[in-house]
C-alpha cells in the first residue's frame, strides 16, 4: 500500500474513531448499553471477533505478499546493480572513453562514480574427470578491480574484493560457480568468438554491486571477470561474422547509497544527456530506476491479485458480519423494542449497535491484521518454490511485512466492519416498537409505495445508461456486468406491482444470473475489459447473489417437497424448519458458501482446462516446429552443423537480439527480444496468430508480410508485459511504435500486423531478419528452430545431442513440449496457490457455520428445551442441528458448483481460453473439494450440535421463563 | 367434540381410557418418596425440593401453590423427569423414571406425559398443526395419522382455522390452545402445566382453565402449577408449598 492511500485510510479511520468516541463519551446510556452487551457473553463476543477478524488478515495477507514480491525484486538492484544508477551501452572502447571523459568534464556533484567495462555473451563449462557442466548463458566481463572498488564510495557495494584478474585467470560469481560447481583454484574453460580459452578460478565473488552486474530479467548472475584486454585479442581482434560485437558499459553511480541515489537519476540522466556529443545517439538508461519501478509495479500487481482472489473471503467475512448482526438484533427484539417503548430515537439505536459494533471491529481488525503477517508469510511459504523453480527467470523470495500494509490491512478491515455494522444497523433499528416487544413478525408490503416505484425507475434508468456508456471501451468493465442487473433490480418495485412480488424477484434474480453468464459472450467480453480479477471478483458475485435470491424465492416449492420427504424423520424436518423459515439469514449463508465454492471450483475447473491443454499450448507455441536451440551470441553454431546432427530434419534460423520497443502510451522504451525471420521459417507452419490486420486474409499472409515488409512485426503474446499472471496485451494490432537500437540509438519504425499466441520461448517481436539487424545491431544468428525425423517424446534425444555437441556454443536445446510441460507446470502450481488463497474463503465459510450455529444454539435453548420435554431425545437434537448445517451447507455447495461449472463451460466454449480448447471437468477434484467442505462444514457444527443436544430441558425452559 | 376427544385417547392411552370419565381413579399414576433437589449457585446451596412424597392418582387434578421460590416449578420439572434430583424416587407408571437413561425418558414423555407452559413454548418455525403433530410422531405415529389427529385436536381447542398458522401469528390465547392441543395430542396419562394462564388475560385465562377442566372431567390427569388462589380451589386436590416442602394437602378445597 502506498505511503498517500495508507494517509487517507488512517484519516478515515481516525475520523471514524472520532465520531464513534464522541457519541460513546456524549451518551452515556449507549455505551453502558453497547459495552455490558459485548461483555456479557465473553464467548460469544469471542466468536464475533474470530469471525470478523479473517478478512482483515487476508487484506494483510495480500499486501504482504506484494510487499514480498516488491523487496524481492528490490533486493536484485543491490545484487545485482549496487551503485549503478544510470548506463549508457557503447559498441567501442574508444567511444567509451569519450563518453567517460565528457561525463568527467561534467563535474556533476550528483554523480560519485563512473567506470566503463566490456562486457560479451559468453559460454562456459568445465569438463575433466567429473561431470561436464555448462552455463551456455553467461557473461565475460573485463574489469579494472580497483577502480570498481572505488566506485560509488562504498567498495562494500561493489562485491569486487581482491586483484584483477591476470592473463589465464578469472574471478566469478558465486551463481555460475555453483552452476559449474567450481571453486578458487579450479579450471573453467570459456568459449567466445569461436576460440576456448582455459581459466584459471582465482576468485569466487559474491552476487553483489558490480560483481554481480546483470541486465537481464534472470535473478542469478552468472558472470566471469577476465583480464582487461582478453577479449579484444581473440580472433585476432576481428568478431566471426553473425557473432555479437563486445559493447563497452559505462556505468554512472549517484551520490546516495544504494537506493537512495535513484532519486538523482532524473537530474543526472538529462546531465548527462546534455553532456554527451550532440550527434550522439547514445542513450542513457536509468538502469535501476526502471529496476525499481519493475520491483514497485510486480508487487503492486501481485498484491492486487491476491487482493482479487481474497476478496472473495472478504466479501463471504462480510455476509457473516451482516448475519451474525442480523441475529443479534433477533436475540435482543425485545430489548430493542422496550428501548424505542421508553423513548429512545431510532438514530441511538443504530449509534448504540455502530459503538457495540465498532468495538467489535477494533478487536478483530488488530488481531487480524496480525493474523495476516501469518498469511502472508504462508503464502510466501508456499509460492517461494514456484517462483523459485522458474529457471532463468528464477526469483528468492524474500519474505517482507512492511509496517504500512500491516496498518494498511487493519484500516480497511476496521473500515469495512464499520460500514458493514452501520448498514446493519439501519435496517436493525427500523424495528416496530409494538412487533419487536410482541416477537411478531414484520409484515411484507402488498405492494409497492409510488415513490419506491419512481426511485426504482431512476435507478434503472441510471443502471441502462452505465451499461450503454461502459460497454465497448477500455475499462467499461463494471458499467458492463453491472449495468443491466442494476436496471432490472430498479425495475422491481413496479413490477411487484404488476405480476406481484415473488414472480417479479424470480423476474429479476433470474434475469441477472443469466446476465453473469451469458452476458460477456452477448457483450463480445466486454466484462474483462480492463477488469483484471476484480472483473472475476464482481462476475462472481452477481452469479452467486442473484442465484442466491432466486433460490430464496424458490424454497417454499421446495419446501414442500422436502417436508414430504422429511415428514418421518424429525430431525431432518426440525433441522430444515430453521433454515427454510429464515430465508433472510438462510441466504446470507448460503451466499458465503456459494460465493466460496464458486471461486474454488471455478478455479479447478480452469487450471484442468488449463493443464489439459499441452498438444493445443504446443501448437500454439510453435506451429509445426519441433525443438528450439538457444546459443551465445558470441559463439552462434552453423545451421548446417545443426542440421548434420542425427534426426535433425529442418533448421530454422532465427536472428536474435534485443531492442527498445516504445509503442504509444509508453513514457519510456522498453527493452525486449527481438526475433528475425527468413524463408526458412516458413518451411513448415509457423505459429498460429491470435489476432492479425483485417488486410491479411490468413495468417501465412501476415507471415509473408514480414519478410517483404521491414516495418511490419508479429508480436508474442506476452510482448512488452512485466509480472506474472495470463498474458495482457499491451499493443494491438495496427499499432505502430518506436524501434531503438540499444546500442547505436537509431530509431525507426514498426507496425504490429499480428499477435501470435506464442510466448513460452520468450521470442518477442518477430520480423525479417534484416529488419531485426536495423533494430537490433547486436542481433546475432543464435536461435535456431528445428523439426526432427521423431515424435516429440522422442525429439528430446535429439535435443540432448545437440546440447552436448554444441556446449561450446552456449547452446541450450528443448522441445517446445518440454519448455510448455515446464512452464504449466509453474502455471498448475500457481494455480494451486491461488487455491490455498481461496480456501480462505472456505475457512471464513466454515468457522462462519460454526459461530452461526453456535449462536442459535442459544438463541434456540427454550425452543431444545421443549422438544426435549416433549420427548426429543438429545441425539435427535444434535442431529437436527447437524443437518441443519449440513443441509445450508449442501445447498450452498451446490450452488455454487453448479454456476462455476456453467460458467467456465461458457467461457470454454465461448473460445474464451483459446480456439479448440476442451471442457475437462475434474470430477474427481471437485468431489474432494465440496466434500471437504461438507464434511468440514458439519464438524464444525458439531461442537455447538453437541452443546445444543446436553442443555437439561429443565434448566432450558426455567431460563427461558 | 367429545367424540374427537376419545378417538385421541384411544389412540394415545389404553389406560386412560379404560379410566372412568370425570372420576378420579383409584390407581396411583405417580409415587414419589423422599425426593430431594439441591441447585448450587458458585458456594451456595439451596434446597428447592426437601424430602417430598406425593402421589398422584389417575384421573386427578392436582394443583400446586405456593410463593415465588417456594419449589413449584422444581417440583414439577423432577415428576416429570424434565430436571434430575438429587435423591428420592419418582415412579410413574410402575417406571422410576430417574433410573432410565436419557434416551428413555425422552421416549417415556413423549408416550405419556403432556406440558403446558406458562410462556406456551411453541416451536416459532413450526406451523399449529405441526407443532401438535410433534409428540404423535416422537411416539412414532405415521406422519399422515399424526397430521390427522393433530388437525382434530386443534378443532378440539376451537382453532381448526388456525392450523397453518405459526406461533407469531395467533393471539396469546390462541397459542396457549396449541400448547394444550399438543399436550393432548399424544394421549399421555398425565399433563403438566406450569402457570398456564399466567400470560392471559382474564376472559383467555378462564376459557382455558374451562378447557382443562373438561378435559380433567373426561378423564385426563392434570398437574397445574399456579399462583392464582381462584384456579387452585377447582382443583380435586391442592397441595401448598414453602421453603421446598409441602406444607398443606386439601382434597376438594372448593368445597
Amino acid at each position: 500500500m502506498d505511503a498517500q492511500t495508507l494517509v487517507v485510510m488512517l484519516v478515515i479511520v481516525a475520523v471514524a474513531a472520532v465520531l464513534v468516541l464522541w457519541q460513546a463519551v456524549r451518551k452515556g446510556v449507549l455505551r453502558r448499553l453497547a459495552l455490558r452487551d459485548a461483555i456479557r457473553r465473553p464467548s460469544e463476543t469471542t466468536l464475533v471477533i474470530i469471525g470478523s477478524l479473517l478478512g482483515t488478515a487476508i487484506v494483510t495477507g495480500s499486501f504482504i505478499v506484494g510487499d514480498t514480491l516488491d523487496s524481492s525484486i528490490r533486493a536484485t538492484a543491490t545484487t545485482q546493480l549496487g551503485p549503478v544508477d544510470e548506463v549508457i551501452t557503447v559498441s567501442s572502447s574508444a567511444g567509451a572513453a569519450e563518453v567517460t571523459g565528457a561525463l568527467e568534464d561534467l563535474d556533476d556533484p550528483r554523480i560519485d562514480g563512473i567506470e566503463s567495462f566490456l562486457a560479451v555473451p559468453a559460454s562456459f563449462s568445465t569438463g575433466g574427470s567429473g561431470e561436464a557442466r555448462a552455463e551456455p548463458e553467461a557473461q565475460a566481463i573485463e574489469l579494472d578491480f580497483d577502480a570498481a572498488r572505488s566506485f560509488g564510495g562504498d567498495a562494500q557495494v561493489t562485491g569486487i574484493t581482491g586483484a584483477t584478474p591476470g592473463v589465464g585467470e578469472a574471478a566469478i560469481t558465486e551463481d555460475i560457480a555453483s552452476t559449474l560447481d567450481v571453486a578458487a583454484g579450479d579450471q573453467i574453460t570459456g568459449y567466445l568468438y569461436g576460440e576456448m580459452v582455459d581459466l584459471e578460478v582465482t576468485r569466487v565473488l559474491p552476487r553483489l554491486g558490480l560483481a554481480g552486474y546483470w541486465t537481464g530479467i534472470e535473478s542469478t548472475s552468472s558472470n566471469v571477470f577476465l583480464e582487461p584486454g582478453t577479449i579484444e585479442s581473440l580472433n585476432n581482434g576481428r568478431v566471426p561474422a553473425g557473432a555479437e560485437p563486445p559493447t563497452t558499459i559505462v556505468a554512472v553511480s549517484n551520490r546516495g547509497g544504494v537506493e537512495d541515489g535513484v532519486d538523482l537519476t532524473p537530474g543526472v540522466t538529462t546531465a548527462i544527456e546534455g553532456a554527451l556529443p550532440t550527434d550522439s545517439r547514445l542513450r542513457v538508461e536509468p538502469i535501476k530506476q526502471d529496476r525499481l519501478d519493475n520491483a514497485e509495479a510486480q508487487g503492486k500487481q501481485f498484491s492486487e491479485f491476491f487482493l482479487g482472489i481474497g476478496s472473495f473471503a472478504v466479501i463471504a467475512g462480510v455476509l457473516l458480519l451482516v448475519n451474525i448482526f442480523v441475529m443479534l438484533s433477533e436475540e435482543r427484539k425485545g430489548q430493542l423494542g422496550m428501548l424505542r417503548a421508553v423513548g429512545m430515537r431510532r438514530a441511538d439505536l443504530v449509534r448504540g449497535f455502530v459503538i457495540e459494533g465498532a468495538i467489535y471491529a477494533l478487536m478483530a481488525s488488530i488481531l487480524g491484521a496480525v493474523l495476516g503477517i501469518g498469511v502472508g508469510w504462508v503464502i510466501v511459504k508456499f509460492a517461494a518454490p514456484i517462483f523459485g523453480g522458474s529457471g532463468d527467470f528464477a526469483l528468492d523470495l524474500i519474505f517482507d511485512a512492511k509496517p504500512e500494509s500491516v496498518i494498511g490491512g487493519f484500516c480497511i478491515g476496521v473500515l469495512i466492519s464499520l460500514v458493514t455494522i452501520l448498514f446493519t444497523s439501519f435496517r436493525i433499528s427500523r424495528v416496530n416498537i409494538i412487533r419487536a416487544i410482541r416477537d411478531l413478525p414484520e409484515p411484507r408490503l402488498a405492494k409497492s409505495r409510488v415513490r419506491t416505484v419512481i426511485a426504482g425507475i431512476v435507478v434503472a434508468a441510471l443502471g441502462v445508461g452505465w451499461f450503454i456508456t461502459s460497454v465497448g471501451t477500455s475499462n467499461g468493465w463494471l458499467g458492463s456486468i453491472l449495468g443491466p442487473p442494476l436496471a432490472a433490480f430498479g425495475l422491481l418495485p413496479i413490477l411487484t406491482r404488476l405480476i406481484g412480488r415473488r414472480a417479479a424477484v424470480l423476474l429479476v434474480s433470474g434475469g441477472s444470473l443469466t446476465w453473469g453468464i451469458f452476458g460477456n459472450t452477448i457483450t463480445d467480453g466486454a466484462f474483462f475489459e480492463g477488469g483484471d480479477i476484480f472483473a472475476f471478483v464482481v462476475q462472481g458475485i452477481l452469479l452467486t447473489f442473484s442465484a442466491v435470491i432466486l433460490l430464496s424465492q424458490s424454497q417454499e416449492t421446495l419446501e414442500g417437497g422436502i417436508r414430504r420427504v422429511a415428514a418421518r424423520w424429525l430431525s431432518l424436518r426440525l433441522g430444515l424448519a430453521y433454515p427454510l423459515a429464515r430465508r433472510f439469514r438462510t441466504g446470507l449463508t448460503l451466499g458465503m458458501y456459494s460465493l466460496v465454492i464458486f471461486t474454488m471450483v471455478f478455479i479447478s475447473v480452469l487450471s484442468n482446462v488449463f493443464g489439459g491443454q499441452i498438444d493445443n499450448a504446443v501448437a500454439s507455441e510453435a506451429g509445426e516446429w519441433q525443438a528450439l536451440v538457444t546459443a551465445s551470441g558470441s559463439n552462434p553454431p552453423k545451421p548446417d552443423d545443426i542440421k548434420d546432427v542425427e534426426g535433425v530434419d529442418r533448421v530454422a534460423t532465427l536472428t536474435f537480439g534485443g531492442a527498445l520497443f516504445q509503442p504509444k502510451g509508453f513514457s519510456e522504451p522498453e527493452a525486449w527480444p527481438v526475433s528475425g525471420v527468413d524463408e526458412g521459417f516458413f518451411a513448415v507452419e509457423p505459429p498460429p496468430l491470435e489476432e492479425r490486420l483485417e488486410d491479411y486474409l490468413s495468417d501465412q499472409e501476415a507471415w509473408d508480410a514480414l519478410l517483404e515488409d521491414p516495418g511490419a512485426v508479429i508480436v508474442d503474446i506476452f510482448f512488452l508485459q512485466g509480472g506474472g499472471g495470463p498474458p495482457e496485451l499491451v499493443v494491438e494490432t495496427g499499432d505502430n511504435m518506436t524501434v531503438i537500437d540499444p546500442v547505436t540509438g537509431e530509431a525507426t519504425k514498426r507496425k504490429v500486423i499480428g499477435i501470435t499466441s506464442a510466448g513460452q520461448a520468450f521470442s518477442g517481436a518477430f520480423m525479417s531478419s534484416e529488419s531485426a539487424k536495423d533494430a537490433s545491431s547486436t542481433a546475432t544468428p543464435s536461435r535456431f528452430y528445428l523439426t526432427t525425423d521423431r515424435t516429440d517424446q522422442e525429439a528430446t534425444a535429439v535435443t540432448n545431442r545437440i546440447q552436448g555437441d554444441f556446449l561450446s556454443n552456449g547452446v541450450e536445446a528443448q522441445t517446445f513440449r518440454s519448455l510448455i510441460e515446464e512452464s504449466q507446470q509453474a502455471s498448475l502450481q500457481f494455480f494451486d496457490l491461488m487455491q490455498g488463497y481461496l480456501a480462505l474463503g472456505l475457512v471464513v465459510g466454515v468457522a462462519g457455520l460454526g459461530v452461526l450455529m453456535v449462536r442459535a444454539v442459544r438463541e434456540r435453548r427454550r425452543d431444545v428445551g421443549v422438544l426435549r420435554s416433549l420427548g426429543f431425545e438429545a441425539h435427535q437434537v444434535r442431529r437436527a442441528f447437524v443437518l441443519e448445517a449440513g443441509f445450508v451447507a449442501l445447498e450452498g455447495i451446490l450452488v455454487g458448483a453448479a454456476l462455476a461449472l456453467v460458467t467456465a463451460s461458457q467461457l470454454v466454449n465461448n473460445g474464451d481460453f483459446g480456439e479448440g480448447v476442451e471442457l475437462i471437468i475434474p470430477w474427481g477434484q471437485l468431489g474432494i473439494l465440496t466434500g471437504t467442505a461438507l464434511a468440514a462444514s458439519l464438524v464444525a457444527t458439531a461442537w455447538p450440535a453437541q452443546q445444543a443436544s446436553s442443555i437439561p430441558p429443565a434448566v432450558a425452559l426455567r431460563v427461558a421463563d | 367434540m367429545a367424540k374427537v376427544f376419545d378417538r385421541i385417547r384411544s389412540r394415545g392411552s389404553k389406560r386412560l381410557s379404560e379410566e372412568p370419565a370425570a372420576s378420579t381413579g383409584t390407581r396411583d399414576i405417580l409415587v414419589a418418596a423422599g425426593v430431594k433437589k439441591i441447585y448450587k449457585t458458585g458456594a451456595e446451596s439451596v434446597e428447592a425440593l426437601r424430602d417430598l412424597d406425593l402421589t398422584i392418582k389417575a384421573g386427578e387434578f392436582l394443583a400446586v401453590m405456593g410463593p415465588s421460590g417456594s419449589g413449584k416449578t422444581t417440583l414439577l420439572n423432577c415428576l416429570s423427569g424434565l430436571d434430575d434430583i438429587d435423591s428420592g424416587t419418582v415412579v410413574v407408571e410402575g417406571k422410576d423414571i430417574h433410573k432410565m437413561s436419557d434416551a428413555k425418558r425422552s421416549h417415556d414423555r413423549a408416550e405419556h406425559m403432556g406440558f403446558i407452559f406458562q410462556s406456551f413454548n411453541l416451536i416459532p418455525v413450526f406451523t399449529s398443526a405441526e407443532n401438535v403433530e410433534l409428540p404423535l410422531l416422537l411416539a412414532g405415529t405415521k406422519p399422515a395419522e399424526a397430521r390427522r389427529h393433530a388437525e382434530e385436536t386443534l378443532e378440539r381447542v376451537g382453532l381448526g382455522h388456525r392450523k397453518k398458522h405459526r406461533p407469531n401469528e395467533l393471539s396469546g390465547g390462541e397459542q396457549q390452545r396449541v400448547t394444550i392441543a399438543r399436550a393432548l395430542a399424544g394421549g399421555p396419562s398425565i399433563v403438566w402445566a406450569d402457570e398456564p394462564t399466567g400470560n392471559l388475560d382474564t376472559e383467555t385465562a378462564g376459557s382455558i382453565m374451562g378447557l382443562l377442566k373438561e378435559l380433567n372431567n373426561e378423564g385426563l390427569t392434570l398437574v397445574l402449577v399456579t399462583h392464582d388462589p381462584a384456579i387452585g380451589k377447582t382443583a380435586g386436590k391442592l397441595i401448598r408449598m414453602r421453603d421446598g416442602a409441602i406444607e398443606s394437602a386439601t382434597d376438594h378445597p372448593e368445597e
